[in-house]
């Protein structure tokens, strides 16, 4: 009878200290099961230290998770919309945002497709003139705040931004409506040089009429600045963007039927990410240059991992959903399932700062 | 604290995002499991690897049942141990020579004594029935509750119960046998 009084009572110790209790009072919740009682927990708690000690290698979770990773069925992410669920803000674009960025120089960091928690952000930082920086998931947020606060923090951004194209990288920011977007541009004061066209592009909000999307004065005749816009580096990258403009598209048309607007714009937006990956390899190239031999190994495969997820992340570009249609603005972004923290975060952020203009977000 | 539950129907819902928080949260718990099962870090980390492959391939199968989805995946590493000794023919080496201790950095005696009592805990643990250590694993190593423990051993929780009482009196009376056994050694 009393062994199963013991046994009882250190079930429900062990529950309580699993709870967060401590021995101590699981001990005077059985002042006469003491003796028994206490060596018990203390060899149970013993044991359970013990093991704690035992962890797999960090590279062994990884690559166990990037082989999952690698193996989920693409079918299944398909239902994209629908796992959304989970998000604390819903996820809508204005491509009057694209615009600016696109046509503003606007210097920001992209997302990294890494599926591995815990990457860090680091710049790597020489003496020498050129910064390149390795983007990961969680510090791109951060990198944004800096910026969404008008506030750099980080030399790096401020270098990147005062270099102009050669180290650019993008950044698509989502916000609800043209309002939004335009008191969130208006917040990036510091990068006075990207705000000046931008302001061209995208008109005040006009409380009268819906006022389209694009400013009227965006001419759209192929001047050598808009060509200038859409050099693209390569044919490789040239075929890679007429492909994806072919598979674009605003819901309710057929794919590939794009206005000269919404080409105009995505060209852009296309044209700027190969531009941004090639100065980052040109950059790469010439800073691994002048690594030592394992050093220059270890940067090497770094550039290569992060190109990869660059190529990802255009791949991804060619899902595109553009509409350009009075206000609110839409344009759908489809994402790695991965992303969506990141954007869900940088949304998070451009609604906290436009105000609570925005309503909540129409079921896609 | 994530909710596994959720966390597991959103993966079978097809939320990638979802199961790699899973395997987060679960996998190091596995890998101890395994460890103690089959003693080379190296085989462990392979087949905890294993385990969550497995475990998201069978996912769209799986049904909630009221069960608890841990028990479900330490289920399948139980089953993987055991194909794995019948392949091997089952020598059980326990020596811990390979696994990565946790090291702290600053006391570096305190983590000495920490891999040594890893060491004595599965020296103890020989004197346990199978059954009593495979409620230690469970319960102690791979934190399972009374309920996913009873589900992973096909057994009763009052049978649990039992097993984890006396589990850890023999554990008490060993690991007292060992401590004077070394002090005697000291002298």
């Amino acid at each position: 009878m009393n062994e199963r009084h013991v046994q009882e009572a250190l079930s429900r110790s062990l529950e309580r200290i699993a709870q967060g209790a401590t021995i101590e009072d699981c001990l005077a919740a059985h002042p006469d099961l003491v003796a028994e009682l206490e060596p018990l927990l203390r060899v149970a708690a013993a044991v359970a230290t013990a093991a704690a000690t035992a962890r797999a290698t960090e590279e062994a979770r990884r690559e166990g998770l990037a082989r999952v990773m690698r193996e989920w069925p693409q079918s299944r992410t398909a239902r994209r919309w629908g796992s959304l669920a989970h998000l604390r803000k819903p996820i809508a674009v204005a491509a009057v945002m694209v615009a600016a960025v696109v046509l503003g120089g606007w210097s920001t960091v992209s997302a990294s497709t890494d599926t591995v928690p815990g990457d860090t952000l680091y710049p790597v930082k020489t003496t020498r003139e050129r910064v390149v920086l390795f983007f990961t998931r969680s510090d791109d947020a951060k990198a944004l705040r800096y910026a969404s606060q008008a506030e750099v923090r980080s030399w790096e951004l401020e270098q990147l931004a005062q270099r102009g194209a050669n180290d650019e990288v993008l950044v698509t920011l989502s916000v609800r409506s043209r309002d939004q977007a335009w008191r969130a541009m208006e917040s990036l004061s510091f990068f006075p040089q990207s705000l000046e066209p931008a302001r061209g592009v995208v008109a005040p909000p006009d409380r009268g009429k819906p006022a389209p999307a694009l400013a009227p004065n965006v001419a759209r005749s192929a001047s050598s600045k808009d060509r200038e816009a859409q050099a693209v580096p390569d044919s490789r990258a040239q075929n890679a963007v007429d492909r994806a403009l072919s598979r674009s598209g605003p819901p309710g048309r057929p794919r590939g039927t794009l206005t000269s607007q919404e080409e105009y714009v995505l060209r852009q937006v296309h044209a700027r990410l190969w531009r941004a990956l090639e100065a980052h390899r040109e950059a790469a190239r010439r800073f691994a240059s002048d690594l030592g031999p394992a050093e220059g190994r270890q940067f090497r495969q770094m550039v290569q991992q992060r190109e990869r997820e660059w190529q990802m992340l255009l791949e991804e570009l060619e899902r595109f959903d553009l509409s350009l249609k009075g206000a609110p603005v839409h344009f759908r972004l489809w994402l790695p399932e991965d992303f969506v923290p990141l954007f869900s975060a940088l949304l998070g952020e451009a609604l906290d700062r436009a105000g609570p203009s925005a309503g909540e977000q129409q079921g896609f | 604290m994530q909710d596994v539950e959720a966390l597991a129907r959103q993966a079978q819902g097809g939320n990638r995002g979802a199961f790699s928080l899973l395997y987060e949260a679960l996998f190091d718990r596995v890998y101890r499991y395994i460890l103690v099962r089959v003693g080379s870090a190296a085989d462990a980390e392979d087949l905890t690897q294993e385990v969550f492959l497995r475990a998201m391939r069978a996912l769209p199968e799986y049904q909630f049942r009221g069960r608890p989805f841990a028990a479900w995946l330490f289920r399948i590493a139980h089953n993987m141990v055991v194909d794995r000794h019948r392949q091997r023919g089952g020598a059980l080496n326990i020596s811990l020579d390979n696994a990565e201790p946790v090291v702290s950095g600053e006391d570096v005696l305190r983590d000495t004594l920490r891999n040594l009592a890893m060491e004595e805990v599965l020296g103890a643990m020989q004197r346990l029935t199978d059954l009593q250590r495979e409620v230690v694993r469970c319960r102690f190593m791979a934190e399972l509750s009374l309920a996913e423990t009873a589900e992973v051993m096909g057994r009763d929780v009052n049978a649990v119960k039992a097993l984890q009482h006396a589990a850890l009196k023999s554990l008490r009376r060993e690991l007292e046998h060992q401590a004077t056994g070394m002090k005697k050694e000291r002298r």
